[in-house]
């Protein structure tokens, strides 16, 4: 038997706890459960290397931590205020787990220690817990300022650490914490047995070995899903890689919890952005939790003019990038109009903050602000524009059945963005499985033996990856192609404006590309075949997206879900997702209550 | 992959490269390659390129610029005509 496992893989990895991405959440998982056990075995896998992985790269990389317990008092966190959700219930309106966002804000500080140690400042050399000091009303982020007396004008909610080189020191962290870590190794399945998680399998796109692992518990932290649709105003292939989040993100985790058996939720949401042209000091101000007003050519603002739309910042990728924004959908101001972005002058303090800022942002951010001559005070350019950033990202992914965030899999955990809920939260999350999986191990004397239905898994993995390797067909496809074929159906048929016809349409053209033009993906080398399995990936998640926006009748977190046909929120789905599993090899999707009580 | 010239993406000084592989070894999106026998980092996939720019700001040598592409420098109110004229005066 063992001969056979040796046979089918090239190298094979025993361990107590697999974690799958190596971005916040699973450098943080591993650096906690090695503070917690000296003789857990861990090792992680990651599609890029571990200093410069993940979404924190420098990429969204603002810091958000939760004020410290002695801060906190300034404002009661208890348990009750968590459940009515300053933390996003409110603004996911019945789509979140309240009782899973309830332990997330009691154990908001568990990751600070561990960042302080690692040289990540959070505190000032004065004690202060700042650098910028942001608030949080309802569904809008934002700067804290003061009166003339010197009384912030809004309650603190958290505090935004410099977090210079943050991913770079978690990164090497976890090195020195003895972690095995495999790089450029892109997770290819889950292997179950009897509805339990037991190992994956994984492919080095350097070298092309094919590992398998046998672990204890296994941690899904793959990110989000930054490759549904394309950035619009770039060329092909640009348009694929030049996107809001990271692009190594393809949601290759979410497919392989999928096809383990996992249930996933409210797939039909995507990220819906504001992108504001030329804001001199915008990166760092997405950063810095600035919120610049925008107007529309009349002079309204239209914060004011729609009081109830989804207003939040977010740093990006794209140095332009400041706003969360839902469009007033029935009257889509953003899509017709000429929207500008507040003309204020950047105050002192401002333009220090962007360069701290900007410094854990891509350097892309930096190398914009100095070839549009440095940053000034002068009132930036505007023209604003909806773009569709992501995936589900904030609202769904990979379901958590328990507190534990146990997937409907057992022993495969799951957090971070691939679950809904990145940055700070994520780092919560890490902190909080790494805790159970420590007990978990314990209690664990052996690895589960692999069977013929192991093996079956793993031959059929293996078949699957290296397909369209040197692959000899009439007509070659060529995954760059396909992605951007699959990204373009989602914008024109998903989009922000769906309706039922247009949504069949774009799950009959996302089948016919699984099953026309994916037998024919060619490629001639390992990193070509990375892009060949990211692109069926992409074709998976798009196929529920698409699946999913069809079954939700209604429309809810504008613009994240909106029906042309069924334009208004429905009571009927308050607190109910769409989800789906799979059941005997097919896509069960089932309308479920989130938080049974 | 492509037979169409792509201009953005990073771009090798070979006469400062060390070929200590740094870019080689961290490009989160794999654009670069390695040439085996020079032992010097090649670009790959320019195509490919997110324009991070961790390359450059990571390289010990200051071998590698990564070029923008049009479309970001015009969103971000840069135009070409404008950077040549940047690139004459000096950093303050």
């Amino acid at each position: 038997m063992v001969d056979k496992l040796e046979q089918l893989a090239d190298e094979v990895i025993e361990t107590d706890f697999l974690i799958i991405g190596g971005g916040l959440v699973g450098s943080m998982a591993a650096i906690r459960a090695k503070k917690k056990s000296k003789k857990i075995d861990i090792t992680i896998i990651d599609k890029a290397t571990m200093e410069y992985s993940g979404d924190g790269t420098g990429l969204d990389n603002f810091l958000q931590v939760p004020l410290r317990k002695k801060d906190s008092k300034k404002r009661a966190v208890d348990n009750e205020e968590a459940k009515k959700s300053v933390f996003g219930s409110d603004r996911l309106k019945g789509l979140t787990q309240t009782k899973l966002d309830a332990i997330q804000m009691e154990n908001a500080f568990l990751s600070q220690p561990i960042l302080e140690e690692i040289g990540v400042q959070v505190s000032e050399d004065d004690g202060t817990n700042k650098v910028i000091q942001g608030y949080r009303r309802g569904t809008v982020w934002g700067r804290v300022e003061y009166d003339e007396k010197g009384k912030p004008t809004e309650p603190f909610f958290g505090t935004i650490s410099r977090g210079t080189d943050l991913k770079v020191r978690l990164g090497t962290a976890v090195r020195k914490s003895g972690v095995r870590v495999f790089d450029r190794t892109m997770v290819t399945s889950v292997i179950t047995q009897e509805g339990e998680a037991v190992g994956a399998t994984a492919l080095n796109t350097r070298t092309g070995r094919f590992y398998v692992f046998k672990a204890k518990a296994i941690l899904m932290a793959t990110g989000g899903m930054s490759r549904l649709y394309p950035y619009k105003w770039g060329p092909f292939p640009n348009r694929l890689f030049y996107t809001l989040a990271s692009p190594v993100l393809d949601g290759g985790g979410h497919v392989c919890a999928y096809n383990a058996g996992a249930k996933m939720y409210s797939m039909e949401m995507a990220v819906v952005y504001n992108v504001s042209k030329g804001i001199n000091h915008s990166s760092g101000g997405g950063a810095c939790n600035w919120y610049f007003k925008m107007y529309n050519s009349k002079g309204e603002v239209l914060e004011d003019k729609y009081p109830d739309m989804v207003v939040t910042k977010a740093g990006g990728m794209i140095p332009g990038v400041n706003f969360l924004y839902s469009p007033n959908m029935q009257n889509p101001e953003f899509e017709r109009e000429v929207i500008k972005s507040a003309k204020h002058k950047a105050l002192k303090d401002e333009i220090i903050g962007t360069y701290f800022t900007a410094v854990t942002e891509p350097p892309k951010a930096l190398k914009f602000h100095k070839l549009a001559g440095g940053l000034t005070n002068e009132p930036p350019a505007e023209c604003v524009s909806v773009i569709i950033g992501k995936g589900n990202t904030g609202s769904g992914g990979i379901f958590r059945e328990n507190e534990q965030s146990e997937t409907s899999v057992k022993n495969l955990f799951a957090a971070g963005n691939v679950v809904g809920r990145g940055g700070s939260g994520g780092f919560t999350w890490g902190c909080l499985i790494a805790d159970h999986v420590v007990e978990l191990v314990k209690d664990k004397n052996k690895l589960a033996a692999f069977g013929k239905d192991q093996f079956k898994q793993i031959d059929e993995a293996k078949k699957w990856v290296y397909a369209p390797l040197g692959r000899e067909v009439a007509h070659r496809v060529n995954p760059l192609e396909l992605e951007d074929y699959i990204r373009g159906v989602n914008d024109t048929f998903i989009g922000i404006h769906r309706n039922k016809p247009r949504l069949e349409r774009a799950v009959e053209l996302i089948q016919l590309a699984k099953k026309g033009a994916v037998p024919n993906l060619a490629v001639s080398n390992w990193h070509e075949l990375m892009r060949a399995i990211e692109v069926q990936n992409i074709i998976d998640i798009s196929e529920q997206h698409a699946q999913s926006a069809l079954i939700r009748t209604e429309s809810r977190l504008l613009p994240m879900h909106y029906r042309d046909d069924f334009p208004n929120e429905d009571p009927v789905w308050d607190d109910i997702v769409v989800t789906v599993q799979k059941v005997a090899g097919k896509a069960k999707y089932r309308k479920e209550h989130l938080n049974k009580e | 992959m492509y037979n169409v010239k792509i201009n953005y993406g990073p771009k090798i000084d070979y006469r400062y490269c060390n070929g200590c592989g740094m870019c080689y070894q961290n490009c989160p999106l794999d654009v670069y390659g390695w040439d085996e026998e020079k032992k010097m980092p090649t670009v790959a996939y320019p195509g490919e390129c997110s324009c991070c720019c961790l390359c450059e700001v990571m390289c010990p040598e200051m071998a590698i610029d990564v070029e923008l592409p049009l479309h970001a420098l015009l969103d971000f109110g840069i135009t070409p005509a404008s950077i040549s004229k940047y690139e004459k005066t000096p950093l303050t």
